[in-house]
């Protein structure tokens, strides 16, 4: 799998191409574990380039998403970890698992980082 | 005996998760072998999904002690009459007990347990059986 990091001020977008899988999974892992370490936990990953995410990867995303949200500067404002351009394909399966519940999804990753 | 109307594929692999790919190819080119099939790529998907989602399980916990020399039996069998894909799988590893598992609270947004919930949604039948010590799944897909 392919990580991009691009950094802007206030929001770090991760984009991701390949497999999300549980080969895969500890690399996005470790690259999410090195922004918190960098006090950055308002994460937009763009899943554009995703074709595949099993149990391991989702898991990283969830256990990533629970850590962000803990980290808040008032009530309303904190991090989080938001999900932009998830493929129709494995878009079905979180609607039909109800896995679209545990994320903000985005139609674009303009939105997906303005909405920090 | 097989009949006509089905295919059988048959792997004996190393239960490594590099060869895992391997599987979802095979299921790629079983499946487009079929016509009339209404949302090919999303049944398509399903199953690759489902299946590599057992295979992870049994090598990550059926083969937690490793020692390297451990193998997943797989057989795939698609039965053009009947229209279904059916995928059973054989190991060795520790025995599972499918009672234990617990479906995800989404509410909670835990961090484990989705594996088999993704397995149950995916798939029209899943059966656990251990016997003769191996365990065996058996997944089906209605086409």
């Amino acid at each position: 799998m392919e990580i991009t990091h691009k950094r802007f001020n206030r929001v770090d977008l991760l984009a991701l191409k390949g497999r999300l899988d549980a080969t895969t999974s500890p690399q996005l892992k470790q690259e999410i574990e090195k922004l918190f370490a960098d006090g950055r936990y308002r994460l937009v990953i763009d899943a554009s380039g995703l074709e595949y995410v099993s149990s391991p990867g989702l898991r990283v995303l969830i256990e990533a998403r629970k850590r962000a949200r803990e980290w808040k500067i008032t009530d309303l404002e904190g991090g989080d970890v938001r999900i932009a351009n998830l493929p129709p394909r494995i878009k079905e399966v979180f609607d039909l698992t109800g896995f679209t519940s545990l994320f903000d999804l985005f139609d674009d990753t303009t939105e997906a980082v303005g909405s920090f | 005996m097989l009949e006509e109307s089905q295919e059988r594929v048959q792997f004996d692999l190393p239960a490594r998760l590099i060869y895992l790919p391997l599987l979802g190819d095979c299921i790629a080119k079983m499946l487009h072998s079929l016509d009339g099939l209404i949302d090919p790529e999303t049944t398509l998907y399903n199953i690759q999904l489902a299946t590599h989602e057992l295979c992870t399980n049994i090598i990550q916990h059926a083969y937690q002690a490793s020692t390297g020399s451990e193998r997943i039996e797989i057989q795939f069998c698609l039965d053009r009459k009947a229209r279904r894909f059916r995928v059973n799988l054989r190991d060795r590893g520790r025995q599972f007990d499918i009672t234990e598992v617990a479906e995800p609270d989404l509410e909670q947004a835990q961090v484990h347990g989705y594996g088999l919930f993704l397995v149950r949604s995916l798939m029209d039948q899943v059966e656990y059986t251990h016997k003769g010590g191996y365990n065996e799944w058996q997944i089906v897909k209605f086409l």
